[in-house]
C-alpha cells in the first residue's frame, strides 16, 4: 500500500483530505507541523508527500527543499499561495504537482494517483544479479560489494526504473532531476550515468543504455 | 507587492532629485549674497532660510513616503493573510460537499449539495477577480496552456453545462490568469446569460496567434451595452454582479499579450459572444 505524508496545519481541511486519501486505499499520516512532518519522515520512506506552504512553524518550500536533498519522495503541493512567484518557486524546488486552493476532490485524487503512478518503484530492485536499495540509497552487485549512491544519483535511477521501457531524453532528465537548474550542463547528466553505471558494474550499458541524440533507457533484462 | 515596491522606490528617487535640485538653487543664492559687498545680509538669511526650508520639506516627504509605503506593505499582509484563509475555508468546504455528493444515496436529492458547490465557486471567482484587480501589475508568467484541458477542468464546476471545445490549440499566457478569464466567461454565460450550453472555438489568427471564440447559447446583450462590457462596473443590463469579471478579463488579456472584444448575436451564436487572441505555441 503507498504511504503518503499529508501535512496541512487546517483541521477541517486536513481531516477531509486524510479521510478521503485512505478511501483510496492509501496509508495516510497526517501532521500539522514541519516539525511533526520531519519526524515522520526520517520514521521511514514514503510514496509522496503532500505539502501545505503557509504552514504554523515555517514554509512548506523550506521542508520540501529537505525532502528533496535527502530523500527520493516525490512532492506536491496543495496551497493557496498561487501567485506567479510561488509557482515559480515550487517548480523550481522541484515538485511533481502544485494544485492550488480550492481544488475539486476528483483532480486531487488524480494528481496523487498520477503522481504514484509515474514515481513510484519497488524499495528494493534486483537486475541480473544486482541488488538496488532505493531506500538506503545502496546498491550491491553479485560480489556482495555495496556501493552508496547520491541522492540525485538515486533520483535520477529512480526516474529511469519508472519510466522503463521508454527511453528518457536528456534535457528531461535534467528538468526533472535538477530542479530546472537552467545552468546545469547536460555533462552533469552523463557524469550521473557514469556513476551509476560503475556502482552497477555495468561498463557495457546494458542495464542503462545509451540512446545516440536521445538520452538513457532502463534495460533490466539487458539492451547490448 | 511588486508595484508598492516599484512605486515607492521611484517616489524616493523624485523626491531625492526634487531636495538636490531645489537646494542647490538655495546654495547657490547664499554664495550669491555671500560674495555681494551691498545688502549681502539679506541675501545670506534668505538663502539660509530657504534652505532650511527645503530640507525639512523634503525629510518630511521622505518620512511621508516611507509612512505610506509602510502602510501598503500592512494592507498587502493583511489582504494575502486573508484571502489565503479564505481560500483554505472555501477548499474544505468544497471537498466536504463533494464528498458528501460522492457518497450521498443515488435516489436522494442532491440539489442543496449542488447548490453549495455553486456557491463556492462563485465566492471562489469573486476572489480571485478582487485579488487580479488589487494586484494590477503582479507578475504574470508565460506557460504553455491547453486550452482544451482547462475548459475540461474547468466544466467541472459547472456540471449542468455543456462545454464543446471545436479544434485543439495551446496557447502561451499564465496558466492561473487564463483560467481566471474562462472561468469569468463560463460563469458570465450561466449566471446572467441562463445559457446551458458553450461552444468554444479554437483556430490559428495569423502571426502566431490563437484565435478562441467563446459562444454561449444563453440570452446574450444588448448591442447598445456591448461597447460598454470590459469596463470597470459596467454590468450587461442586470443589477447582478459586481460589473468587474469581464474588465478583469480584459485586463489580464491585455496583459499576456493579447485581446478581448465582445460580440452581438448573430446566426451561428445566438447568445453572448467573446473573441480572445493570445500568443500561441506554433
Amino acid at each position: 500500500m503507498p504511504r503518503v505524508l499529508l501535512v496541512e496545519d487546517d483541521q477541517s481541511l486536513g481531516r477531509t483530505l486524510h479521510e478521503r486519501l485512505r478511501k483510496e486505499r492509501l496509508e495516510v499520516e497526517w501532521v500539522q507541523t514541519i516539525a511533526a512532518a520531519e519526524a515522520a519522515l526520517a520514521s521511514g520512506r514514503w510514496d509522496l508527500a503532500i505539502l501545505d506552504v503557509k504552514l504554523p512553524d515555517g514554509s512548506g518550500f523550506g521542508l520540501a527543499r529537505r525532502i528533496k536533498r535527502e530523500s527520493l519522495t516525490p512532492i506536491m503541493f496543495m496551497t493557496a499561495l498561487n501567485s506567479a512567484e510561488n509557482r515559480l518557486e515550487g517548480f523550481e524546488i522541484g515538485a511533481e504537482e502544485y494544485l492550488p486552493k480550492p481544488f475539486h476532490l476528483k483532480e486531487f485524487i488524480l494528481r496523487v494517483r498520477h503522481v504514484l503512478a509515474t514515481e513510484r518503484v519497488a524499495d528494493v530492485v534486483a537486475v541480473q544479479g544486482r541488488e538496488i536499495d532505493l531506500s538506503a540509497l545502496t546498491v550491491t552487485t553479485p560480489d556482495g560489494q555495496r556501493s552508496f549512491l547520491q541522492v540525485r544519483d538515486g533520483r535520477l535511477l529512480k526516474l529511469l526504473i519508472a519510466s522503463a521501457p521508454a527511453v528518457v531524453d536528456r534535457s528531461d532528465i535534467l528538468t526533472r532531476v535538477w530542479e530546472h537548474d537552467q545552468a546545469t550542463p547536460t555533462r552533469a547528466v552523463d557524469n550521473a550515468i557514469v556513476r551509476l553505471r560503475q556502482a552497477l558494474q555495468d561498463d557495457q550499458g546494458e542495464i542503462i543504455r545509451s540512446v545516440r541524440g536521445v538520452g538513457y533507457q532502463w534495460t533490466p533484462e539487458g539492451g547490448g | 507587492m511588486t508595484r508598492s515596491r516599484s512605486h515607492s522606490g521611484l517616489h524616493y528617487v523624485i523626491a531625492a532629485v526634487w531636495l538636490a535640485v531645489t537646494v542647490s538653487l538655495a546654495s547657490w543664492w547664499l554664495s550669491v549674497g555671500l560674495r555681494l559687498t551691498n545688502r549681502h545680509r539679506m541675501f545670506v538669511w534668505e538663502g539660509g532660510t530657504f534652505i532650511v526650508l527645503l530640507v525639512a520639506g523634503g525629510v518630511a516627504i521622505v518620512l511621508a513616503i516611507r509612512r505610506e509605503h509602510g502602510r501598503r506593505q500592512a494592507i498587502e499582509a493583511f489582504f494575502m493573510s486573508f484571502t489565503h484563509d479564505l481560500k483554505t475555508s472555501l477548499a474544505s468546504i468544497q471537498l466536504q460537499a463533494e464528498s458528501l455528493r460522492e457518497d450521498w444515496p443515488e435516489a436522494a436529492p442532491r440539489e442543496p449539495l449542488d447548490r453549495l458547490l455553486h456557491d463556492t465557486v462563485r465566492l471562489q471567482i469573486q476572489l480571485e477577480n478582487s485579488l487580479f484587480v488589487s494586484q494590477p501589475d503582479g507578475r504574470l508568467l508565460r506557460e504553455r496552456v491547453d486550452v482544451v484541458s482547462t475548459f475540461a477542468r474547468l466544466a467541472q464546476d459547472w456540471p449542468e453545462l455543456s462545454v464543446e471545445v471545436r479544434g485543439s490549440e495551446s496557447v502561451i499566457a499564465d496558466a492561473r490568469a487564463f483560467e481566471a478569464v474562462c472561468r469569468n466567461l463560463l460563469q458570465n454565460a450561466v449566471v446572467h446569460g441562463g445559457a446551458a450550453r458553450v461552444t468554444v472555438s479554437l483556430a490559428p489568427a495569423g502571426s502566431g496567434r490563437v484565435r478562441m471564440t467563446v459562444s454561449d447559447h444563453g440570452r446574450g446583450v444588448s448591442a447598445s451595452i456591448l461597447p460598454s462590457l470590459g469596463e470597470p462596473f459596467a454590468k450587461g443590463g442586470e443589477a447582478r454582479g459586481t460589473g468587474m469579471g469581464l474588465f478583469v478579463c480584459r485586463q489580464l488579456v491585455a496583459r499576456m499579450g493579447g485581446s478581448l472584444t465582445f460580440l452581438s448575436a448573430s446566426a451561428e451564436s445566438p447568445g453572448f459572444t467573446a473573441m480572445l487572441e493570445l500568443p500561441g505555441t506554433r
